[in-house]
């Protein structure tokens, strides 16, 4: 079956925060915050919108007596997520570019 | 839904760019104290058995083992409930758990050989001696260990 690109996926904060859960069985809410650079509501709206397409779960809890949220992709949202970057990576090779990424030289 | 072959690009480098950023700021897969903490307990124990005779042994041991199962509880709750990030098994370089084990045979083969030159040198503590060796060794490696795994799944998500 070809790849194709997802449409909830495909806005930029999405693809960077389903990029990070892809890498990982669960996140907690202040790390994919830190590392995206995201403000709480901003990663609230986004995670709230992939809740509810069915890409991602969200588990609340408590580390001590903290409150915590985390983050894991769904099996849906997993499909989905690899489906999208071999869409993309389609793309890039149809048109001749490199896949490989920039390294530094020297 | 259709974009350029140069967005897609764009695209695919922030993929990799996030991905690298969050496993190297992620915390260690193991973490390092652990370690050091397991050979501080067997350092101790064979100095508590060696060097300490009588109740001072009992005492010494029973110190040890509270604080070995205080370690255990920590480690415990600290992989399982407090982890911000567990790398997800498609990143997770199976050489760097492979690496891991090494070190760990590693650090018990370098106590076992420790302990028999010092035994054959007529040392007082050879146990105690070559345990010392091994805890200094793993108090010197244990940091670079974790941080050269989280380097071999960095490489594996770049690959994929």
């Amino acid at each position: 079956m070809r790849p194709e690109l997802d449409p909830v996926i495909h806005a930029p904060t999405r693809l960077r925060i389903v990029a990070l859960l892809a890498a990982s069985d669960e996140v907690e809410f202040a790390f994919v915050r830190d590392t995206l650079e995201l403000s709480d509501s901003a990663l609230s709206k986004q995670a709230a919108a992939l809740e509810a397409a069915g890409y991602v779960r969200i588990r609340k809890g408590h580390v001590g007596k903290r409150p915590r949220t985390w983050f894991s992709l769904t099996r849906e949202g997993r499909a989905a997520y690899e489906s999208h970057v071999a869409a993309l990576q389609a793309i890039v090779a149809g048109s001749g570019h490199s896949l490989l990424p920039a390294r530094p030289a020297g | 839904m259709h974009i350029t072959p140069d967005e897609a690009a764009k695209a695919l480098g922030e993929v990799r760019r996030v991905q690298r950023t969050a496993l190297r700021a992620a915390p260690p897969m193991f973490p390092a104290w652990y370690a050091v903490a397991v050979w501080g307990f067997v350092l101790g124990a064979q100095a508590a058995t060696e060097v300490l005779t009588g109740p001072a042994t009992w005492v010494a041991m029973a110190v040890l083992a509270i604080g070995l199962a205080a370690a255990v509880i920590v480690f415990l709750w600290q992989m399982y409930r407090a982890w911000p990030l567990r790398p997800h098994r498609s990143v997770v370089d199976p050489w760097a758990w492979a690496g891991f084990a090494a070190w760990v045979a590693g650090t018990t083969i370098v106590q076992f050989l420790a302990t028999l030159a010092l035994r054959t040198a007529e040392f007082a503590h050879p146990r105690t001696g070559g345990t010392l060796v091994t805890f200094v060794l793993v108090l010197l490696t244990a940091r670079a260990v974790p941080r050269w795994m989280a380097t071999r799944n960095v490489r594996r998500a770049e690959t994929r």
